[in-house]
């Protein structure tokens, strides 16, 4: 292949614009610009919350105020200005939805124009989606079959008023409020989200799924998923989020809370897909997002698969402590940059008990100027006697103007653990093109079929209907060079 | 009465002071001047720091140390610590001063190379020495480097005529002796075009006083030079011994160094490796044999700055007791330094609970045709291996020298001189004899 071919391919690959970017106008209700105790207090009494909830708010604005922005994440990017943001964007309550047909006709237009559309997903795949559109759940389907199972699937303001006891419990248990900068943000302004329990011996017949969009122009979106699975329970729950093009760079700080007791199992995917901004680099979403697992009783398994194709800047490690005896963390990751995104992510994964097990995978991909970075800890702790990790990162290159870089912690404290990690980084081989083309396949279709090989082992963990989407997301992020 | 306050950074800078160094000529003051002045401003190493994370130096800032010339040295204590067999050019520094009494000095200009101490080379040979001294550890950020340069009292300086190889390895001996001596010994080598040499660097103590090392190695390898490094670190339990070691290679040159930190209280090594030339090659090995409660952290930076080089790196680890080893390695590719092979493994065995392993290898890479790979493991004996030599009617002890042997051999082999390979070995052999 000439230079120039080369160059052609790079230029069409790091030109493909977001599809998905457009604006549907839903009437919101605005909280003012800014972040002091009174948007707390107004948020909360936005939502009815109880007096509790309010203090646990405040008292995370009270942490907040004493932390700084961290920066040592390989991104550099302008700090947003937290008093510029507007903390609290709902579409105007309506009430309570019987059925699809009451829900805003403009809301349902935007899914379809998304390709997801509920009626469609609600027959199609079983799967019950609990849209949140902007910061309010405004369509709950399928609650009604899951709620015989006592599976519980509701927005986390419902949450906060029809299981106070629950949340009261879990909320904070793996993500405290004083974790990190962004997770005390969210503690203290998180609008709603999602919150999930799976009762004792039930195994969810469906896979959970959510759908995130940020839509009011100007807001920050505060997202807290909080899922609880009981004793030899199961659930696979999907997040997936495709947002508006906008020029003004965005703040999305979401805090995801796992908890998993003895025998029981989550796997948690998501394809994130938020606006990266255009060619320039200008506009696009900062995703600031603390996720962690607590496996915290014996024989637990969490496993995080992500896909990752958007945002400007993003920072996100799921996490699992290994807490409980024999129990499994997983971290599946592909992460795709182009143009002027920056990506850096990774896991962690603590090992306190006895005889954990981790692997890791990750891959990421790099195009057009964009910089993608792996940082990951596996700490083995004294007491997990018997611990097992893997760790397998590999970076791939697509033109010479964008960087992968690698910054993994192995800590080790004791002798009867194996740790394992191994990172490679190349660029598509000009064998492979070459051994392609000579059959027939086009250069760019041969870099889609290179990228997707690379990319397999995370996909094949996705749940299927989810994996299609997300092939696709990965075909229009590398668009011109990938099928 | 408004008392000054002094921080414990303040009152160790303060200790340091009271050498005089006027004497030196003004490009050399100079560059004491700039190291006080970035001191001034950097703060003591602590874990806060990236860098220093799993290593705590606090102790060092809070203990008397200064410079001390040594009184009263014995020729046998001298003796006792070169290399048996080992035919080699001698240099022996005690406490960071030259002792020419013991050293080999070779300065006649028809001579292919030059090896004698810095200070004097500061005078007879300034025009050699003032384009390379200081110039690789200018880094502001670095306390201990900028420590040596503003305090460093005299060290080695080799310097290798174009074409010329020398006949026999050149040993450098750095010795301490006295109490809460801090010791800054700085070698300056240079090899100019396609020459070869080889030095070996060995760190001792005479007693089991407590001390400060803080010694450097500045080498500048010149277009199709080969400089092979080796260093050997072997002091008292009560020793802190932090170093820095600085690479810069021109074109199709080659760079070998092979780390063996063996004892000491705390070992700090930071090597600093510049490929500023094509088609060159870089080697860095470490074998980490521990026990008690030695802490050794070995950090290591590998800048890719030119394309088609070459980086090896290859340490490992086995730690008894309550030792603990910190491997931090970075590869940095550039965005022109095309068609790069970098590699870097990292290989950790742990036979004590209370021992423990950080490792950080990292890359960084801005170029596309690159192959970069790294590896880091952290296990045991395998099990199958050591049942095959016990079912064979070896001790389970004898099993795992065995092993062991294997295991770090891989990267003692790269030791080539067999004098200096025996010394290491019974070092090594000395940390295990308490197997069981």
């Amino acid at each position: 292949m000439s230079m120039s071919d080369e160059d052609k391919i790079i230029e069409e690959a790091t030109s493909g614009e977001y599809k998905y970017g457009f604006v549907s106008n839903i009437d919101s209700e605005l909280a003012q610009k800014g972040l002091t105790e009174e948007t707390i207090r107004f948020i909360s009494n936005k939502k009815n919350e109880p007096e509790w909830l309010l203090e646990w708010r405040l008292k995370a604005f009270e942490l907040w105020k004493g932390m700084e922005e961290p920066n040592w994440a390989h991104v550099s990017y302008p700090k947003p200005n937290f008093q510029d943001i507007i903390y609290y964007a709902a579409p105007k309550p309506k009430k309570k939805y019987e059925s699809l047909d009451e829900v805003d006709p403009e809301i349902l237009k935007t899914f379809e124009r998304l390709g997801v559309p509920i009626n469609e997903q609600k027959a199609l795949a079983g799967v019950a989606v609990d849209v949140v559109m902007d910061s309010v759940s405004v369509a709950t389907t399928f609650k009604e079959k899951l709620s015989e199972l006592g599976i519980i699937f509701c927005s986390f303001s419902e949450a906060v008023k029809e299981y106070p006891e629950l949340i009261k419990k879990y909320i904070g248990s793996v993500v405290p409020q004083a974790d990190n900068f962004y997770s005390a943000l969210n503690s203290a302004v998180f609008s709603d989200g999602s919150f999930c329990y799976i009762p004792k011996g039930v195994r969810c017949p469906m896979e959970l799924s959510t759908y995130f969009r940020i839509n009011e122009a100007n807001t920050g979106q505060f997202e807290r998923t909080l899922i609880v699975a009981e004793e030899g329970s199961y659930v696979s729950y999907l997040e997936g989020c495709t947002a508006p093009q906008r020029d003004e760079n965005q703040l999305h700080a979401a805090v995801v809370e796992i908890v998993a007791m003895k025998d029981s199992e989550v796997k948690y995917s998501t394809v994130q897909n938020w606006y990266p901004g255009d060619k320039k680099g200008r506009g696009g979403i900062y995703n600031f997002v603390t996720k962690r697992g607590l496996c915290a009783e014996e024989n637990s398994k969490i496993s995080w698969t992500q896909v990752e194709t958007g945002s400007a800047v993003t920072w996100k490690y799921p996490s699992c402590i290994l807490k409980g005896d024999n129990s499994v963390g997983e971290f599946f990751s592909v992460a795709v940059t182009n143009n002027m995104q920056q990506a850096d992510t990774g896991t962690k994964m603590i090992h306190l008990g006895k005889n954990t097990k981790s692997t890791i995978v990750s891959k990421g991909i790099s195009a057009g100027k964009s910089q993608n970075s792996y940082r990951g800890l596996v700490k083995v702790a004294k007491g997990a006697k018997g611990a097992r990790n893997f760790s397998q990162c590999d970076s791939l290159l697509i033109g010479d103007r964008c960087g992968a870089h690698t910054f993994p912690y192995i800590e080790c404290q004791n002798k009867s653990a194996k740790v394992e990690h191994e990172a490679t980084t190349s660029k598509i081989g000009e064998d492979q093109l070459f051994y392609c083309n000579q059959r027939g396949i086009k250069t760019d279709k041969a870099i889609g079929l290179i990228v997707n090989g690379f990319c397999k082992n995370v996909m094949d963990n996705l749940p299927m209907e989810f994996a299609i989407e997300a092939k696709k997301l990965l075909e229009i992020s590398l668009e011109g060079s990938v099928g | 009465m408004a008392t000054l306050t002094l921080n414990d950074k303040d009152r160790f800078l303060i200790n340091q002071e009271g050498q005089d160094f006027s004497h030196e000529a003004k490009t050399f003051i100079k560059i004491r001047e700039l190291a006080l002045k970035n001191l001034k401003e950097l703060d003591f190493p602590s874990k806060k720091l990236e860098d220093w994370k799993y290593t705590n130096v606090r102790e060092v800032s809070k203990t008397e140390f200064r410079p001390q010339s040594a009184i009263n040295i014995i020729d046998e204590k001298i003796s006792a610590h070169k290399i048996p067999n080992l035919n080699a050019y001698v240099l022996v520094f005690v406490n960071g001063f030259f002792a020419p009494k013991y050293s080999n000095t070779i300065e006649q200009k028809e001579s292919g190379f030059i090896i004698t101490n810095l200070n004097k080379a500061k005078k007879d040979f300034i025009k050699l020495v003032e384009p390379h001294l200081g110039f690789q550890t200018r880094a502001k950020d670095q306390f201990f480097v900028n420590l040596n340069s503003a305090f460093s009292q005299d060290g080695g300086f080799i310097y290798v005529k174009p074409n010329v190889q020398l006949d026999k390895p050149i040993h450098i001996i750095n010795l301490v002796d006295g109490d809460l001596v801090a010791s800054y010994p700085r070698n300056l080598i240079i090899a100019e075009k396609c020459s070869e040499v080889q030095v070996i660097v060995s760190y001792e103590t005479i007693d089991s006083n407590s001390a400060l090392s803080n010694v450097i190695n500045e080498v500048v390898v010149g277009e199709g030079a080969n400089v092979k490094l080796d260093k050997i670190q072997n002091e008292n339990l009560n020793t802190f011994h932090v170093g820095a070691d600085f690479a810069k290679q021109q074109k199709n040159s080659v760079f070998t160094i092979n780390t063996i930190p063996a004892n000491a209280k705390l070992i700090r090594n930071n090597l600093n490796i510049i490929l500023d030339g094509t088609n060159s090659v870089a080697n860095l090995y470490g074998a980490v044999c521990l026990n008690g409660n030695i802490h050794v952290d070995n950090q290591t930076y590998v800048d890719h700055a030119k394309p088609n080089c070459e980086s090896n790196e290859l340490y490992k680890a086995v730690l008894n007791d309550s030792a603990t080893n910190v491997f931090n390695g970075k590869i940095y590719v550039n965005k022109i330094a095309q068609k790069t092979n970098a590699f870097q493994s990292n290989a950790n065995i742990i036979l004590s609970d209370n021992a423990s392993s950080n490792a950080k290898p990292q890359l960084e890479i801005y170029a596309d045709d690159v192959k970069c790979s790294h590896g880091c493991t952290i296990g045991q004996f395998d099990d199958e291996a050591l049942f095959y030599l016990r079912s064979r009617g070896m001790r389970e002890s004898t099993a795992q020298k065995v092993l062991l042997d294997a295991f770090i051999g891989e990267v003692l082999d790269n030791i080539k001189t067999e004098p200096v390979r025996e010394y290491v070995d019974e070092l090594i052999a000395e940390n295990f004899n308490s197997l069981n």
